[in-house]
């Protein structure tokens, strides 16, 4: 099962710690929290939801997470920084550079 | 039974079309030309359309280049590359449960970069997971796998020790609780 979804959320939340009172869904689903949750992989929410209950720490745990992560790779992946990333399109890459899409004039 | 004599690097590159079923039997020649490899990673290899493709051949494919003795560092570390970084993307587990007998297949040959190494711990192996997604039993296997294979720095392999250690207890619990 994908946790996608607000409702995706909330049907795993409840698997894990029980019937939710029906007048909580609409807080549960509207919480400013879970938008930020469902950009994390699945697995990942899986995971915080089984070692926390309220969605604040859910969510502070997905943060701890990719902190962890990103400390790993910037302890262990000596060249990681000096790596160029490509983070949008060609046109944009080139635009960065100060370069005309095509001919270099 | 084809002619593999008749299949060659050259006539490949040519254009040569061959058969699905005939892919596998040709990478699991012990006298394959290691530069067929980087066509087929290339994927430059004209196939005919209209022979049976079977299941999981790509991921045949890519085991048998792996156990290759000629194989190079810079061919394993593109298919674990390619094996992580596939279009659809988005849920690292969903990789991982399909691909894991790449990635240990990779892990073997002893010539995975620093770079593919740490994303394969950072991704998969070191971190927590659903266990409907990843069984720890695999992260385990895996993580043993690497501290044998590889020279790691000693906070490196303490932590990987450390995580073998927590996930071993994660699933004698999980024993016990089924009893």
């Amino acid at each position: 099962m994908n946790i996608k979804k607000p409702v995706d959320l909330l049907a795993f939340w409840q698997e894990i710690h029980g019937e939710l009172d029906t007048k909580w869904h609409k807080e549960f689903l509207k919480d400013k929290s879970v938008t930020e949750i469902l950009t994390h992989p699945t697995d990942n929410i899986k995971v915080a939801v089984r070692r926390n209950k309220r969605l604040v720490e859910i969510l502070s745990d997905l943060r701890n997470q990719v902190d962890k992560k990103e400390a790993f790779l910037d302890k262990y992946d000596k060249h990681r920084n000096s790596r160029k990333t490509y983070t949008g399109s060609k046109i944009e890459e080139r635009e960065r550079e100060g370069k005309r899409w095509g001919r270099t004039f | 039974m084809p002619d593999f004599s008749e299949i060659t690097y050259e006539s490949l590159i040519a254009g040569q079309v061959i058969r699905h079923e005939t892919i596998l039997d040709l990478v699991n020649l012990s006298s394959l030309d290691n530069r067929i490899i980087d066509l087929f990673l290339d994927n430059i290899i004209q196939i005919d359309p209209l022979s049976e493709q079977g299941t999981d051949l790509q991921r045949e494919i890519y085991l048998s280049c792996l156990f290759h003795r000629e194989v190079t560092e810079h061919q394993v570390n593109r298919i674990f590359e390619l094996v992580i970084e596939i279009d659809d993307y988005d849920e690292p587990t969903d990789i991982f449960s399909y691909w894991w007998e790449v990635m240990e297949a990779a892990i073997s040959t002893a010539k995975l970069s620093n770079r593919n190494l740490t994303t394969l711990l950072s991704t998969f192996l070191l971190q927590e997971h659903d266990e409907s997604e990843i069984l720890p039993e695999m992260q385990v296997r895996l993580l043993e796998k690497i501290r044998h294979t590889y020279p790691l720095e000693n906070t490196l392999s303490n932590e990987i020790l450390t995580t073998q250690n927590l996930l071993r207890q994660n699933f004698s619990l999980g024993e016990q609780r089924d009893g």
